[in-house]
């Protein structure tokens, strides 16, 4: 089938689609977007998670034709004119990234969070995270690192 | 062999498309179907895609009864139902994860009725019903009428569930759940508890799941509703040691399967649950 939707603000046109194929995958292996992680491919572990719509899902459970007309953000298009975003370098500065696997779907959801709540407790990130795993079990330095994130936000 | 993908936008056209093919896949938010082996899928050779039919995000609000469309996401329902009707806005958010909840929708969850899933003990204890259209009309169904066997339901081939009816403002209600982890898995065991205060004497609802269905537990509702009338507004310390006794001899005589260790536990969920929808006792 043919699709067309967009990815970080660019339009992609793609023919030849299975309906069945997963977001995750064409992200990765039709459009080179590889910051989207596949780790579980069944919703467990969160590391392809992006926004369609500004709302957070699996990319690996979003059918190739349920695309059609929306909009998808990934974790490279987080990243501003001026550099990476407030979240992503709170990430750095909190070193939340052990093996990385897991940091572009924890980012995602950290955003999620942030544009919905701008000055959420320890508690309200730790649980908008729950949808997203470390397999280094490096959780508390990734909720500091949103914690840092959403003070540096309402600081600006 | 080639697949066809329907993305009707309306509900008109959904509706001929399932009478047209009654063996196609209904879908909407998809968390199920791309989960599912792709040799299971491989029987099907038509999706009907409803996630476009506008009809099905709709919601109303009558006196005694809130409607929402079978399409609402778990997270838009727990919003939405959180203060009219918050054993099953509780049981929503315990669904999966964020993401999943943004996708998966409770139409999908009363479809598949899956055994021991979240929702089913709460909608049994709300009293919740399946409005059911077919190009004939429409249908309501309570929700005990709703699975015939496990993994069988209601459903007839030109149906489409197009919404999901609760009773509102009852009074208190509260849904419990115990899991291996607090995100993307089903309960382990499950408790749902709601009070009909509208009533002239107060009934106490009971549902629970154990990974073996979701059933009601009339003894306990019982014996629940007759504490609550003699003992009013007081909090069910007293009363709790009973009640734990009586929902383990259920659950023993529900099914013999159940581990010792399971019914323990499902009984120390379900007496959380009503001491939390006792303890709300300003809608008494």
């Amino acid at each position: 089938m043919e699709i067309t939707f967009e990815v970080n603000g660019q339009s992609h046109n793609l023919a030849g689609v299975a309906p069945l194929e997963s977001l995750a995958v064409i992200l990765r292996d039709r459009l080179g977007l590889t910051g989207t992680k596949i780790g579980c491919a069944t919703g467990h572990c969160g590391a392809c998670s992006v926004l369609i719509d500004e709302r957070l899902v699996n990319a690996c459970l979003v059918p190739a034709a349920q695309l059609q007309g929306h909009q998808v953000t990934t974790v490279e298009g987080l990243e501003t004119s001026e550099g990476i975003d407030n979240v992503q370098q709170a990430f750095v500065e909190a070193g939340a990234v052990q093996c990385g696997f897991c940091t572009a779907g924890m980012e995602m959801a950290a955003h999620a969070l942030l544009s919905a709540l701008s000055n959420p407790t320890k508690e309200q990130i730790r649980s908008a995270l729950t949808g997203n795993l470390c397999r280094c079990t490096g959780y508390q330095k990734i909720v500091d690192a949103v914690y840092q994130a959403a003070i540096g936000l309402k600081g600006v | 062999m080639g697949t066809d993908w329907f993305r009707p936008i309306s509900l008109e056209e959904a509706l001929e498309l399932r009478m047209t093919y009654p063996d196609a896949y209904l879908l909407c938010g998809a968390t199920h179907l791309m989960t599912q082996p792709r040799t299971a899928l491989s029987q099907y050779t038509r999706f009907i895609d409803l996630s476009r039919v506008e009809q099905l995000y709709g919601c109303h609000t009558e006196e005694c009864v809130i409607q929402v469309g079978a399409a609402f996401s778990y997270a838009r329902a727990a919003d939405f139902l959180a203060s009219t009707v918050p054993a099953v806005a509780q049981a929503c958010r315990s669904v999966g994860t964020p993401q999943v909840r943004n996708k998966g929708t409770l139409g999908g969850a009363v479809a598949l009725s899956l055994p021991n899933a979240d929702l089913p003990p709460a909608l049994l204890a709300v009293g919740a019903e399946v409005v059911l259209t077919s190009t004939v009309g429409s249908r309501v169904l309570p929700i005990e009428a709703w699975v015939c066997e496990p993994s069988q339901t209601s459903l007839q081939p030109d149906e489409i569930i197009t919404a999901l009816r609760f009773p509102r403002d009852q009074g208190p209600q509260a849904y419990h759940r115990l899991g291996r982890r607090a995100a993307f898995c089903f309960p382990e065991v499950a408790a749902a508890i709601a009070i009909d205060a509208t009533l002239p004497s107060p009934y106490v609802r009971i549902a629970m799941t154990v990974g073996t269905g979701a059933f009601r537990l009339l003894h306990a509702e019982q014996f629940a509703t007759e504490a609550l009338s003699m003992m009013g507004t007081e909090p069910p310390e007293e009363i709790g040691m009973e009640f734990y006794g009586i929902v383990e001899e259920t659950l023993a005589a529900h099914s013999a399967e159940i581990p010792e260790v399971v019914r323990t536990s499902a009984a120390a969920v379900a007496v959380r649950t009503l001491q939390e929808v006792w303890s709300d006792g300003d809608h008494l």
